[in-house]
């Protein structure tokens, strides 16, 4: 059942649909929210999405085969040669997934299990290949990229201009594997790489 | 928190190589343009330097230009780059095109052109269920998305022609391997190049879709493609496939329902069929509502015709209740050293009493050799053998509705066959 919660910066009301979002962006001014106690606090102005037309909108549900999903916030990165955005969505169950897009490149991940042991940014070349659970991957990008923007609502603190190191793997069967480096915090994203063309409205 | 924005995206530069005009109208992912007035591939990521020139190309016939737009599988898509590539083999040289088309939503995908064919086909991370070699024998199966695909064809071609913007840097007269097989309409690619190797799912698009989504005038296809579906319309498919599996059940239905029947007696009459006619001695019939058969058999005929009438009579040969006419004739003979029968010495005929009880059989009959039409004195049969069976199911009419689901369905897979035949036989003779 979405919660509704008043921007405080524009009074605009914005329906909460995640379970527990720690950042709500208003879709009217922009302005960046820290969802504290049930109430929006501002905390500064989000950089505005140029809009390209994407596969997806914002609070449209769409289906990939048998999934139902709604994104519901989304982070654009910047990666030199161009840019990609983490949509986060909400799936019909509840749960809650990010799809990657660049272009037609689609990956659905969710956060890996932490105990995952992965060798150290610098030890790892493209076209290399990583055991990851007893799962040979073939490293397809090394790169590293800045947060340029965001919108919706997002389970985590963004900080506009934060840059990190990144790898994306590919595996059998379409399994994508990423694998994030920010300071000493490592996280590990493993999903599925999807076909564009199989998407639907739903 | 501050605010920051995408920079503008350039549309339009000059060549720097030639100062040529050209337009942007893909997305980050473009690595290279190349100029169409001077074939310099140019770096889009470094500030469109000069990498190497593609030189004397000769640009080829194109039905799709580069900037126009269209909607195809409800996908709206601009023409970024063309590339021609050529296959010379036995003297023959094969030419296509694959255009690079772009779409904000879905990425780049390639609209490959043949002879008035099209195929969409866009790269995707699915690889084949089984070990492929690149090289693969004609029709090896390859599972893919949990379709079956056969090879349809395998074999190395070159890069003759580039023109507009790629997702990659091409190279003059460079190779590339590759595996179509095909599942129609769709077909699944592998392509190698010197570094890398590309998975590609494809559909193939009717030329009417694509001439209409892109307002050109449509080429009409004058042969038959790789992953072309066979063009019936799906009622008409679904009716030729019911009917070939009702005929298959109703020719099962044949087997079951029908019999010969169970044997009762034989009766055997002598010359006399042939002079004043025979008389069997008495049968039984114990069930008038079951049908019987009656196997007349001569086995001297050789070369040679009877004509029997058989009347199944009571035991007093007072009265007739059935008269069943015999035609039986049989040859043979040689002919260039090959041994020839035409005919056969017996002959099955079903009838029905009114009543059970006890009958005979009237037979009379004539007879002559074939080779004349002028009454032999001499001939004569010694034999004519008569054998009744009971409860005979005869299962015409399955074997009616047999015939008639067999032939509703018929011309379908007689076109279906033509079809195919065309599509694997173009390519033997392409092998």
């Amino acid at each position: 059942m979405p919660v509704s919660l008043t921007c405080p910066s524009c009074g605009h009301i914005i329906k909460q649909v995640t379970r527990s979002p720690q950042i709500v962006v208003c879709s009217a001014c922009n302005s960046t929210n820290l969802l504290v106690s049930g109430r929006l606090e501002e905390i500064g102005e989000s950089a505005i999405l140029t809009e390209y037309p994407s596969i997806f909108e914002i609070y449209k549900t769409y289906r990939h085969k048998d999934w139902k999903f709604t994104p519901v916030g989304r982070v654009r990165y910047d990666y030199g040669d161009g840019f990609w955005d983490e949509w986060y969505v909400r799936s019909d169950g509840g749960k809650e997934n990010w799809i990657s897009v660049d272009e037609g490149d689609i990956a659905i991940e969710a956060l890996a299990h932490n105990n995952i042991k992965v060798p150290q940014f610098n030890e790892i070349h493209v076209g290399g290949t990583l055991m990851i659970n007893r799962v040979k991957m073939t490293v397809i990008e090394k790169n590293s990229c800045t947060m340029i923007g965001a919108q919706g609502e997002l389970p985590f603190k963004i900080v506009p201009n934060d840059t990190y190191n990144y790898i994306d793997l590919l595996g059998p069967k379409r399994v994508s594997f990423t694998i994030e480096y920010q300071g000493d915090r490592v996280d590990c994203y493993k999903g599925v790489w999807i076909d564009p063309f199989e998407i639907t409205e739903a | 928190m501050q605010s920051q924005k995408a920079s503008p995206k350039l549309k339009k530069l000059s060549c720097t190589q030639c100062s040529g005009p050209i337009e942007l109208r893909g997305g980050h992912n473009v690595r290279t343009i190349v100029c169409r007035y001077c074939g310099a591939c140019l770096d889009s990521k470094k500030e469109f330097a000069v990498l190497h020139s593609f030189l004397n190309q000769k640009r080829p016939f194109m039905p799709l230009t580069i900037g126009a737009k269209g909607k195809l599988k409800g996908v709206n898509f601009t023409v970024i780059g063309v590339l021609q590539y050529e296959q010379r083999e036995d003297g023959e040289v094969y030419r296509w095109l694959e255009y690079l088309l772009f779409s904000y939503t879905h990425g780049y995908v390639y609209l490959c052109y043949e002879d008035g064919h099209w195929v969409m086909m866009h790269e995707v991370k699915d690889l084949p269920e089984n070990d492929v070699e690149i090289f693969t024998p004609p029709k090896t199966k390859i599972v893919v998305r949990d379709k079956t695909f056969k090879v349809f064809e395998c074999a190395t071609a070159k890069l003759t022609y580039v023109e507009g913007e790629l997702t990659w840097q091409a190279r003059q007269n460079e190779a590339i391997s590759y595996l179509d097989a095909i599942c129609p309409p769709y077909m699944y690619s592998i392509e190698k190049r010197a570094n890398e190797i590309e998975y590609f799912w494809g559909e193939y698009l009717s030329a009417k879709e694509v001439s209409e989504a892109f307002n050109f005038e449509m080429i009409k296809p004058s042969t038959v493609f790789a992953c072309q579906p066979f063009g019936c319309p799906p009622t008409i498919a679904a009716l030729a496939k019911g009917s070939l599996a009702a005929s298959v059940l109703t020719l099962l239905l044949y087997f079951i329902v029908s019999s010969n029947g169970v044997y009762i007696t034989s009766q055997v009459l002598g010359r006399e069929v042939f002079s004043d006619g025979g008389v069997t001695s008495e049968f039984t019939i114990d069930d008038p509502s079951k049908l019987y058969g009656l196997t007349v058999s001569v086995p001297q005929l050789k070369n040679a015709w009877v004509a029997l009438d058989v009347r199944i009579v009571n035991p007093q040969e007072t009265e007739e209740f059935c008269n069943i006419p015999f035609d039986i004739s049989y040859y043979e003979g040689y002919e260039g050293g090959e041994h020839w029968t035409e005919g056969s010495d017996e002959e099955t005929a079903y009838f029905r009493v009114p009543e059970s009880g006890t009958y005979k059989f009237e037979v009379e009959g004539e007879g002559n050799r074939g080779e004349t039409s002028y009454p032999d004195a001499n001939f004569m049969l010694n034999t004519v053998k008569l054998e009744i069976f009971r409860g005979v199911r005869l299962g015409h009419h399955t074997l009616a509705w047999f015939f008639i689901t067999l032939l509703v369905s018929a011309p379908y897979f007689v076109l279906l066959y033509k079809f195919e035949k065309k599509r694997w036989d173009e390519d033997d003779e392409d092998d």
